[in-house]
């Protein structure tokens, strides 16, 4: 059986769909927010949850989505930190998703939590869909992959 | 929901600050600072966990904005957002 991560790196849709739709992505940050993992993000995701909230739901919201990952992660990365990965990743892999497998590449993380096509087409091996990763710590997740 | 109205009177510094952080528009209003101020009150004395707060928090703003997305319009944002980022 496999083990439960101890770390992950969370894409921004987790966030986006996690507080606006009941799916895996909800459960994946409520077992972040029980402890159950610590949360990896990047200056990336920060500004991506932030823009989309407050493009979609005003200035406030967009503020309080910034704090909710800021709390929520234990490490964010910079992207100064990234720049040889992101070297090495360029051509390989689509420039919208550069940045998160850097970041992830550059920490060393098993898992890249996120629900995007992309990230398979490309074999990125950390890749996990947010049902899958739920499933690591014996949850029923729901039958949505996001 | 408890609910508390208060007169506060500022000055000096403390008012400086308060009218700066509106000014920059870290806030909306200075009612909304001062709120923003408590909670990091309690967080520093840890009576609440900041990400819970802050996912509540976000949970009654998007009420508040009575907007609904539905899943294809958050796809279409979320593919928009990356193109532009």
């Amino acid at each position: 059986m496999s083990k439960k991560p101890e770390k992950a790196y969370l894409d921004s849709m987790i966030f986006i769909f996690g507080r606006l739709e009941e799916c895996n992505s909800r459960l994946v940050l409520f077992l972040a927010q029980l402890g159950e993992f610590k949360v990896v993000t990047s200056e990336l995701v920060i500004e991506e949850v932030e823009r989309f909230f407050r493009e979609n739901f005003g200035r406030q919201a967009g503020y309080i989505s910034r704090r909710f990952v800021e709390e929520l992660s234990s490490h964010i990365i910079r992207r100064d930190e990234i720049k040889i990965e992101i070297d090495e990743l360029k051509g390989k892999i689509k420039a919208k998703d550069l940045e998160n497998v850097a970041a992830v590449r550059h920490e060393n993380l098993e898992y890249l939590v996120a629900y995007d096509e992309d990230y398979e087409e490309a074999e990125i091996k950390e890749y996990i869909t947010p049902k899958e990763f739920v499933k690591l710590f014996r949850f029923r997740p729901y039958d949505i992959e996001y | 929901m408890v609910e508390e109205k208060l007169l506060v009177r500022l000055s000096g510094v403390v008012a400086d600050v308060l009218n700066e952080l509106v000014r920059r528009g870290y806030f909306a209003t200075k009612s909304e600072a001062i709120r923003v101020g408590i909670l990091r009150l309690g967080e520093n004395f840890g009576l609440l966990k900041p990400s819970m707060h802050y996912w509540r928090e976000l949970g009654e703003e998007i009420k508040r904005t009575g907007k609904r997305m539905t899943h294809d319009e958050i796809v279409e944002a979320l593919m928009r957002l990356e193109q532009e980022t």
